[in-house]
């Protein structure tokens, strides 16, 4: 099993500073298992720095199209799969406009039609996808 | 966000007498409280992979104002000249940033004010579109009306007599 840093809030629901996170790793068995761990870490707190900024710069948006080009959201889709895991746990608490950079980092898209817009049933959507493949959440 | 950040965003709302009417959500956006729908975001923006959000079959797609005048044509709207009160109808104002793109709809309510959703954070009652005129918004571009509800239902008993 690899290493996968976790993210918990230690306030509740809704957004949180960087500093109200705690990083903890799950999972071992790998003989790097602690170089694995402090890389997720790294993985970790950079997402939740560009998440905070993107959600603080964008939340007056409406429009898709000015939200995802966004620097921040853009670096976090350049992250690719490693920034999965804490999409979808952020998905969980909080369904932002994550949907885009799911769909331009994975190539799949597991929205019914009739949910099109519909944020919870996308999210719930998403995280089914999530569990199917092995993450998490 | 507060008001506190309201006002600095939007620097014309700090001058005006506005109110915040509701929590915030993420569950619908100014496009679908526009056209009164709390259930869902309104947006064109093509996913990598479909679908995206909701959006009118048959509605124009793009930036320009021409796709969100089509949305609103397609809900019973007509372009009208200004923003005032006018009995019998209700308005909705459209609003373009400094690169030409549609950026936020308001709708006016029935005493005259205005109601808007900014973004993932509150829905505000204004006074007036331009309360909302900034970098982010632009301005209030256009406008549109329909007949409201009750002159529909005034004018199906006037057509079956």
């Amino acid at each position: 099993m690899m290493a996968l840093a976790a993210l918990t809030k230690s306030s509740g629901r809704g957004s949180a500073s960087a500093s109200e996170y705690e990083v903890s790793c799950v999972g071992g068995g790998s003989s790097n298992y602690s170089e694995e761990c402090e890389t997720d870490n790294v993985t970790a707190l950079k997402f939740v720095e560009l998440s905070e900024t993107w959600k603080k710069d964008t939340e007056y948006l409406s429009k898709l199209s000015k939200k995802v080009m966004h620097p921040a959201y853009q670096r976090i889709i350049g992250m690719g799969r490693d920034a999965i895991p804490f999409i979808l746990n952020d998905l969980k608490e909080d369904p932002a406009d994550w949907f885009w950079a799911l769909t331009a980092i994975t190539g799949e898209n597991p929205v019914a039609e009739a949910s099109a817009g519909k944020v919870e049933e996308m999210a719930k959507a998403w995280l089914l996808w999530g569990r199917e493949r092995g993450y998490g959440v | 966000m507060s008001k506190s950040d309201l006002d600095n965003a939007f620097p014309n709302l700090a001058l005006s007498n506005y109110e915040i009417s509701s929590p915030k959500s993420r569950r619908y956006n100014c496009i679908a409280w526009a056209c009164k729908d709390t259930t869902r975001k309104w947006d064109c923006f093509a996913f990598p992979v479909p679908p995206g959000y909701h959006w009118p079959k048959g509605a124009s797609l793009g930036d320009d104002i021409v796709a969100l005048i089509s949305v609103f044509a397609a809900q019973g709207y007509a372009p009208c000249a200004e923003s005032s009160l006018e009995d019998g109808y209700e308005k909705v104002a459209l609003y373009v940033d400094d690169a030409g793109e549609w950026t936020h709809a308001a709708r006016q309510l029935p005493n005259g004010k205005w109601t808007s959703k900014m973004g993932d954070a509150e829905d505000i009652t204004h006074s007036a579109p331009e309360d909302l005129t900034n970098s982010i918004y632009g301005e209030a571009h256009c406008y549109m009306k329909r007949p409201s509800m009750k002159r529909q239902n005034e004018e199906e008993e006037r057509d079956k007599l």
